[in-house]
């Protein structure tokens, strides 16, 4: 596709005899929020650390703006910022500090550019301060003020909101929507915890043991965590019709087997069998669908990975 | 290259560190100055020179050690030199531009350790006649080769290692391994110029170092006279192994941070 602006191909990372990311191929479109969705250690950082140069892949190879050479990479780089593991800060320096250094280092004429990212994270009046005397979540909102100060037009964040309070979380997913829509940067998110990216991502990446396990965009996930009703009767065919036209129902899917699955006014099953009975359709199941997010995320990356995750963030909680 | 070089010399000039090895080496100087020379009859600019030659050879390894460890792994202990490669700079300007400013940093330094106090008491007691200034000015500018030699085999260390505090602790062993060795080289070569230039804190010392003391007449009275000036051919062998040195040492260390995977 020409809207195409990243893709990897069989990426692989070998550590000894360990793989760390299996053959990983996908594709990121421009204006896309992605989401890498992943447990712990399944190998979200490496293939964004692939992607960066930071890590040599075993294997495979990756294309960004139409390079696929190192020069040209590193020429593709220059047009995206990252935020991975470690915020940017060197903590002796004050935020300002450590912004003029990556202004410099990323070469960058405009001064003022500093003074707007540090507002845009909510840290203009902290620009004084020492880095080593931020919390963690001032150290988050640092890391993606660097990240913003290029006007990226790819940003690939490394669980970004760890560590912020759910005010901050709220206000990085606002600030990075914000990037999207207005100045359409797109964005590759990884994160451990699928809620904290349903609200932000148009597509998704499922990760589990360095392999992508599905890639699903946020219409199909959200249809297929949606509550829905799946019907099937003895004249299937005839039903999307009597659906649509008797009841007045157009948000409804016609499955491989005829069966249909309905999105809406899920909770009229009587006025619904009546009416199929009416038009000589036999209804032989009608059965109430109401996965959810978590539990899609458990079933395909795995309810112990995920179970782990949970326990080392409650524990993480009560540490703090 | 050119805007790592910027951002690395801004970082420098607002680091705390920069300045306190800077106060240390000048403050050990001074120490070293008081105990030994300070209020002697013969104190003048050259006799400085040679006096503190000795002092130089074995504290400048320590300062270039800790300035090449802080501008070299520092950025990598602390992740930040990452975020060069991801704003898309090549892995080897990363590297030139940190071994530029390494090499920038320890030179001004050496010349600010030497020619400053030398200057400030040659100012005030005239230059006098234990050595003539052009041996001095010979061994001084021959010696910052080495001097880079060393800074590059620190810079190694430092791409290798990832750790200043590392790169600290293994610079020490590996000094006092060379003192020891070079120690032995002398005794079992005595008298051969060739096994100096093996080592860079060997060829360091035999080029700044005068060697053969004795005391002449001048002003009425006896003063310490250097009897053996530096051969220009010795000072140009020495800088062709500080130059062959800088070009080993700076290849092993790119090799080695070439393909590393980044932490």
């Amino acid at each position: 596709m020409s809207d195409t602006i990243m893709t990897a191909s069989s990426l692989t990372k070998q550590y000894m005899k360990n793989t760390v990311v299996k053959e990983v191929s996908f594709k990121i479109r421009k204006g896309m929020i992605c989401g890498l969705v992943g447990p712990n250690g399944a190998g979200k950082t490496t293939i964004m650390k692939m992607l960066g140069g930071l890590t040599i892949p075993t294997s495979g190879s990756m294309e960004i703006f139409g390079e696929r050479d190192e020069k040209g990479l590193a020429h593709s780089r220059s047009r995206m910022s990252f935020m991975i593991e470690t915020p940017y800060a060197k903590q002796n320096m004050t935020a300002m500090q450590n912004m003029e250094k990556l202004r410099l280092q990323k070469g960058l004429p405009d001064k003022g550019r500093i003074k707007e990212v540090l507002e845009m994270v909510g840290l203009a009046d902290k620009g004084k301060k020492v880095v080593k005397n931020f919390s963690l979540g001032m150290k988050q909102r640092l890391g993606i003020a660097g990240a913003m100060l290029t006007k990226p037009e790819i940003m690939v964040l490394d669980e970004p909101v760890n560590g912020l309070d759910p005010e901050g979380i709220v206000e990085i997913r606002e600030l990075l929507l914000k990037l999207n829509r207005e100045e359409h940067v797109t964005i590759l998110i990884s994160s451990h915890l699928l809620s904290e990216l349903s609200l932000l991502c148009t597509d998704y990446l499922f990760i589990r043991h360095g392999e992508i396990v599905q890639d699903i965009s946020a219409d199909d996930l959200k249809r297929t965590c949606h509550e829905y009703l799946r019907i099937s009767t003895d004249n299937n065919s005839l039903m999307p019709a009597v659906l649509e036209n008797k009841l007045g129902l157009k948000d409804f899917t016609v499955q491989k087997d005829g069966s249909v699955h309905l999105y809406e006014k899920t909770e009229d099953i009587r006025l619904i069998s009546k009416t199929l009975f009416e038009n000589n359709i036999i209804p032989t199941e009608i059965h109430m669908h109401d996965a959810n997010l978590e539990e899609y995320y458990m079933k395909l990356v795995g309810d112990d990975d995920v179970q782990r995750d949970k326990s080392a963030d409650i524990s993480a909680v009560k540490k703090h | 290259m050119f805007n790592v070089i910027k951002a690395q010399i801004y970082q420098l000039s607002r680091s705390i560190s920069t300045y306190i090895i800077l106060i240390v080496s000048a403050a050990i100087l001074v120490l070293f100055f008081a105990a030994e020379g300070f209020g002697s009859e013969q104190l003048n600019g050259s006799c400085f020179a040679v006096n503190s030659a000795e002092m130089y050879s074995a504290c400048l390894p320590m300062f270039v050690m800790l300035y090449t460890a802080i501008i070299c792994a520092g950025d990598m202990k602390d992740k930040t030199m990452n975020y060069e490669m991801l704003s898309g700079t090549k892995r080897i300007y990363v590297y030139c531009g940190r071994i530029i400013v390494s090499l920038l940093v320890n030179t001004l330094l050496t010349v600010i350790l030497f020619a400053v106090p030398t200057l400030i008491i040659s100012a005030i007691y005239g230059w006098g006649y234990t050595v003539p200034v052009s041996d001095v000015t010979l061994r001084w500018v021959s010696a910052l080769l080495p001097i880079m030699r060393l800074t590059m085999f620190y810079a190694m260390v430092s791409f290798i290692f990832k750790s200043p505090v590392l790169v600290c602790a293994l610079g020490y062993v590996l000094t006092f391994l060379e003192m020891i060795l070079s120690l032995f080289i002398q005794e079992m070569f005595s008298g051969k110029i060739i096994p100096m230039y093996c080592l860079s804190l060997y060829n360091m010392t035999t080029l700044l170092c005068p060697e053969n003391y004795g005391y002449g007449f001048a002003e009425e009275k006896d003063i310490m006279v250097v009897k053996d000036l530096l051969r220009t051919s010795t000072a140009l062998h020495g800088m062709a192994s500080g130059m062959l040195g800088i070009v080993i040492f700076g290849v092993l260390g790119y090799l080695a941070f070439r393909k590393k995977d980044m932490g």
